[in-house]
């Protein structure tokens, strides 16, 4: 039923798309099966793309982002789907060799760097292991490269922060470093993980522009998981709606803000209080997010839905509505 | 009526000792709280922004008794909580509660719901038995949970179902204050603004007042009716929260104001500020915002502003600020 229709860029998509995701399913052990925490999500990222994945907690972001990545942990299964990255199927790649293209061609970070950087190794050390995974490098010219990565990043006096461990440094430079790592083997495609949801406003505005200047100029392909439809208005490019375990709405960003389909979306932007209006009563959305196993047949946000009827216990397909648009509810006419 | 605010906050320090110099002695001190002046009336919401390491847990932490300032005073309802001994403290405790952000960690995982909730009531020794039960069941039916969740265990709740049952308790002993340090942050949007409601309906309902701390510039405007801008240990500016919105006087208030992603495409914004705010151990001379404000101007450098005096209508604590209402008040 899933993957039928991707999500409104299917045929195009696999040929011009960076990375495509065709029904990505991801699961957990459970009892005799797999619970699927991820359930037939896919996706299409052009070259120089921003696409963005948001969602409440546990819909499958970070699963999603992983499994892309090759660094499932351990006890979640691949159960199915086809992962392609410049036309290669990365599913069924070695391991080495996913190894080699993590390094190269495509990077990932996350929401707190402390997680994946080194505590005992200064920053500089880090970096330039990062970029010997291109080819070989002398001593001095890796140093050079380093330290104009962090220039790039907008480390301030990058070449005196080369000695620094990464405790000595600010959440929001933890995060530049970050990025510069993962810029170091000059990949194609990016996957960020709430990269900025640790940090300060002001903060965070600095490395989103960051990010979206680096897309620019290095031509890089975004893939911007978040919770906070704040920061996917100020991405572009397209996004993908999520929950429990699938895509509910798919859409450019402006039309989504513009126009949003799906009650889910709708529920979502009706109960953000807003800085820049006055108080309201917030349409709040009843009930909380589900985890695996405990979603409704059906249409999984039934039980949360002020539209629901009798009709939304059948299962629901991502309708392609055109115009780059998707939407997984019958109730919204094309 | 009287005129004296339920809460009254004058020029509060707290400096914590920096470890970390040979043989573990100290190398100095970091200011968390340098000087802070805060009004709250009865039945009124004060929201307190900033970012983070900013002070506002500290400040909650003195105004709730739990820690000891190195300076200036804490007046609830008229009583100065900095002076008084623990055993005198144990009755005003009971009219000032709080909340906090991380519903996981607060609650007592080996506790059932019913029993939370009851914990404060049963320590004040002020109701048991069946009149316990049914007050545990009106709380738990007034922060919008089924009494039948009473039996169980903290795990087998959501989020927003334990951060309901933290303000059960908190409200078991009828405080005139809730003091909330970041109650929704830890929650999903969906569930965010359930509890939003829930603590404006309490407001309303009750006639509690309100301490709410947020970094997120949306919730704080939702809530308050006024709000107070710290940074670096200072509250920098207070409004009138309508006012603070739609015309911030300070430039860090408009800077944070200019860095929230609206969830509206179109505006990219362009970063308001650079770099990050320095350590509180290692604060800039004069002004402490003044490395990082685009407006600054040369004697910023050299001079601390004057702070907002307390109970002023609004105001910022910022030169260019003051200037500005000056002309505004000849105008
Ligand atoms: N190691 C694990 N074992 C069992 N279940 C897991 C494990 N890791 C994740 N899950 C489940 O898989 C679901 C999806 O998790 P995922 O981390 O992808 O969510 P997410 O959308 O990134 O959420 P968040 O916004 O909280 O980061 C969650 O419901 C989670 O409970
Ligand atoms: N017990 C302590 N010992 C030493 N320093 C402390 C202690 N508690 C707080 N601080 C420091 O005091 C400053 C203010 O901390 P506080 O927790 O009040 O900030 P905050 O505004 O609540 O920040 P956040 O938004 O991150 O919660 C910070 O620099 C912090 O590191
Ligand atoms: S299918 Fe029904 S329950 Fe699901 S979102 Fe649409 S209207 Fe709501
Ligand atoms: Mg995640
Ligand atoms: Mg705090």
């Amino acid at each position: 039923m899933t993957g039928s229709t991707s999500e409104g860029t299917t045929a195009r998509g696999a040929d011009a798309s960076l990375l495509h995701v065709a029904d990505l399913r991801v699961g957990f052990p459970h009892g005799d099966g797999h619970l699927a925490a991820v359930d037939g999500v896919s996706l299409d990222l052009p070259p120089g793309g921003t696409l963005c994945l948001v969602g409440e907690s546990g819909c499958g972001k970070t699963l999603t982002a992983l499994a892309i990545m090759g660094l499932l942990p351990r006890a979640a299964r691949l159960l199915g789907g086809s992962l392609r990255l410049g036309g290669r199927e990365l599913a069924t790649l070695p391991e080495r060799e996913r190894r080699r293209l993590r390094g190269i061609e495509m990077a990932m970070i996350f929401q707190e760097p402390m997680t994946s950087l080194n505590p005992v190794l200064h920053v500089g050390l880090q970096i330039t292991e990062a970029l010997r995974r291109r080819g070989r490098l002398g001593r001095r010219e890796a140093r050079e490269r380093a330290a104009s990565l962090l220039a790039e990043v907008g480390v301030p006096e990058p070449a005196a922060r080369l000695g620094s461990y990464p405790h000595e440094l600010s959440g929001g430079l933890r995060q530049r470093v970050m990025i510069a790592i993962a810029l170091a083997g000059d990949p194609d495609l990016l996957v960020a993980d709430e990269p900025t949801t640790a940090l300060d406003v002001t903060v965070q505005a600095q490395v989103l522009a960051k990010l979206r200047e680096l897309r620019e100029r290095r031509g890089l392909a975004l893939l911007l998981i978040t919770h906070d439809l704040g920061v996917v208005a100020q991405a572009a490019g397209r996004v993908l709606v999520m929950y429990a375990g699938q895509v509910v709405e798919a859409a450019p960003v402006v039309d989504l803000f513009a126009a949003p389909r799906h009650p889910y979306t709708r529920g979502l932007l009706a109960s953000l209080p807003r800085p820049d209006r006055p108080p309201r009563a917030l349409a709040a959305i009843p009930g909380t997010v589900p985890r695996p196993g405990l979603w409704p047949a059906g249409c999984r946000f039934r039980d949360r839905c002020p539209l629901a009827e009798d009709a939304c216990g059948a299962a629901q397909a991502l309708r392609d509505l055109g115009g780059g648009r998707a939407l997984r509810c019958w109730k919204e006419a094309p | 009526m009287s005129t004296t605010p339920l809460l009254a906050v004058r020029g509060l320090v707290r400096r914590y000792p920096l470890a970390g110099g040979a043989l573990g002695r100290r190398r100095g001190w970091l200011a968390a709280l340098r000087g802070v002046d805060l009004d709250l009336e009865r039945g009124e919401c004060l929201g307190l922004v900033g970012e983070s390491g900013c002070g506002k847990t500290t400040l909650a932490r003195c105004v709730l008794a739990l820690e000891r300032p190195d300076a200036g005073s804490v007046r609830f309802d008229g009583a100065e909580l900095t002076r008084l001994s623990a055993r005198a403290l144990r009755p005003v405790r009971r009219r000032l509660q709080v909340v906090f952000q991380d519903p996981h960690a607060s609650l007592d995982p080996r506790l059932r719901v019913g029993a939370i909730v009851a914990e404060p009531l049963r320590i004040h020794r002020l109701v048991r038995g069946a009149v316990l039960r049914r007050r545990v069941d009106t709380l738990l039916e007034t922060v919008g949970l089924d009494p039948t969740l009473s039996a169980r265990h903290p795990h087998a709740l959501s989020g927003g179902q334990r951060q309901r049952v933290g303000i059960a308790r908190a409200l078991a002993l009828e405080p005139e204050l809730l003091v909330a340090d970041e109650p929704v942050s830890a929650l999903d949007v969906s569930v965010q603004a359930q509890i939003l409601n829930l603590l404006g309906e309490l407001r309303r309902r009750l006639g509690l007042a309100l301490l709410v701390i947020s970094h997120d510039l949306g919730v704080v405007r939702q809530v308050s009716d006024r709000v107070a801008v710290m940074y670096l240990g200072r509250v920098v500016e207070t409004a009138p929260a309508d006012e603070l919105f739609a015309t911030p006087r300070h430039p860090y208030t408009r800077a944070l104001l200019a860095a929230v992603p609206l969830p509206e495409p179109g505006g990219v914004p362009h970063p308001p500020l650079a770099g990050e705010p320095p350590s509180a151990a290692a604060l800039p001379s004069g002004c402490a915002f003044h490395p990082r404000c685009p407006a600054a101007l040369a004697e910023c450098r050299r001079d601390e502003p004057p702070p907002v005096p307390p109970g002023a209508r609004r105001g910022a604590a910022c030169v260019l600020a003051m200037r500005q209402e000056s002309l505004d008040s000849t105008a």
